[in-house]
């Protein structure tokens, strides 16, 4: 006989901004959106197991609330879907392939490739595996405002800019912005590389690959 | 611990939670909700648990064949609500019956615990942060997550596992 047994273990609860940058566009939005954030968190780092920065950059609130949380001399997990979407991208990309990411303004080629390296702590050896970022020109919010035959047009455009670098077996959604834009992006790759090899390409999104991280890292205590 | 060890300890305990009905299973998360439930029919009136403990709801049903008890259990509004209260008395006798009337279970298998649903409610909580202060955003956020649903462990048990 089947039981209703209804056994969720993990609630996901979700915190917005209440001030600062409406979108982040670029590193000083991200450090100004961190100070607006972090005395209103304060006040969920003993109630919650594991934290997901939402912004795809290397976020100040990352470091900020590891900190806070080392003092407390507490283990809980804490991530951004930047740093998620990355070590996801070296996981599952063949040994010969790359990973890259498709993100908005064309502020964050840079900024997203420094943090590429920061984070790999490789320099320029960093292009071994990461292809780089392409920029769809949009920001976050332009993503949902613009026309969606615009956005759709930019995004193919710039994944098949990445794509044509060569050997690119993942390609990050570079901005929170961007979720449920999948489909857009396995398009491209397959007008560009065709079915069979458009299809193997990987897509992540780094919300997804952030919870799915914290889940077994607050599961296994990591 | 020796293997036989180990499964000496599993069939004690197997044994122990069989007094209530309840098939152990030897993992951690079954393991909990048992003893829970355990806190209720055996402490009862004591208090059930501190207001901090991650239980939430326990909901168990007794189902002999034309007749279901359901209990749900919160544990903060447990002591105010009446009904909850009226329920657990009723869940403790029977239970209480079902114990004395194991070795006559041939006789009085009406008392046999069906099924039993538990729902420690949620034990870890993801914060999920978005640092820009659009609302819209934090929203396109929930079904992604949702999507991934990862699934908790199930509980199955049959009315034959009870041991005698």
């Amino acid at each position: 006989m089947p039981l209703p047994t209804n056994c969720q273990q993990t609630t996901h609860e979700y915190f917005t901004a209440p001030s600062g940058p409406k979108s982040i566009n670029d590193a000083d939005d991200a450090a100004e959106s961190a100070r607006h954030c972090l005395p209103h968190l304060q006040a969920h780092i003993d109630t919650a197991d594991g934290f997901l920065v939402a912004c795809y950059s290397a976020h100040p609130l990352v470091p900020q609330l590891k900190a806070a949380l080392a003092r407390q001399q507490s283990g809980k997990p804490v991530t951004g879907i930047f740093e998620a979407s990355v070590a996801t991208s070296l996981q599952v990309v063949a040994p010969h392939e790359r990973f890259g990411i498709v993100s908005t303004g064309k502020v964050w080629e840079a900024l997203l490739s420094e943090a590429v390296q920061d984070f790999l702590g490789t320099a320029s050896a960093a292009s071994e595996r990461f292809a780089g970022v392409e920029t769809t020109g949009l920001n976050a919010t332009e993503l949902h405002d613009a026309p969606a035959d615009e956005v759709r047009a930019k995004m193919k455009d710039a994944t098949k800019r990445l794509l044509k670098k060569g050997d690119v077996g993942a390609v990050c959604l570079g901005c929170a912005g961007m979720a449920g834009m999948n489909e857009v992006v396995r398009e491209a790759a397959i007008e560009e590389l065709g079915k069979q090899k458009g299809e193997s390409i990987r897509i992540i999104d780094g919300v997804q690959a952030g919870v799915a991280w914290l889940e077994g890292a607050v599961r296994s205590g990591f | 611990m020796s293997v036989a060890g180990d499964t000496r300890r599993i069939i004690r305990e197997q044994h122990e939670w069989a007094r209530f009905g309840i098939q152990s299973l030897n993992t951690p998360l079954i393991r909990e909700n048992t003893v829970a439930l355990t806190q209720i029919i055996c402490h009862f009136p004591m208090p059930l648990y501190p207001p901090t403990a991650d239980l939430k709801v326990i909901r168990m049903r007794i189902s002999p064949w034309k007749w279901t008890s359901t209990v749900n259990v919160d544990s903060a509004r447990f002591w105010r609500k009446s009904r909850d209260r009226m329920l657990c008395i009723s869940m403790l006798i029977v239970n209480y019956l079902r114990f004395k009337l194991l070795f006559y279970r041939r006789l009085f298998f009406f008392f046999q615990c069906d099924t039993v649903s538990i729902n420690m409610g949620s034990r870890r909580r993801i914060l999920v942060i978005n640092p820009n202060s659009t609302k819209s955003m934090t929203d396109n956020l929930r079904p992604l997550v949702d999507e991934l649903g990862f699934p908790d462990v199930r509980m199955h048990r049959k009315n034959n596992a009870i041991a005698d």
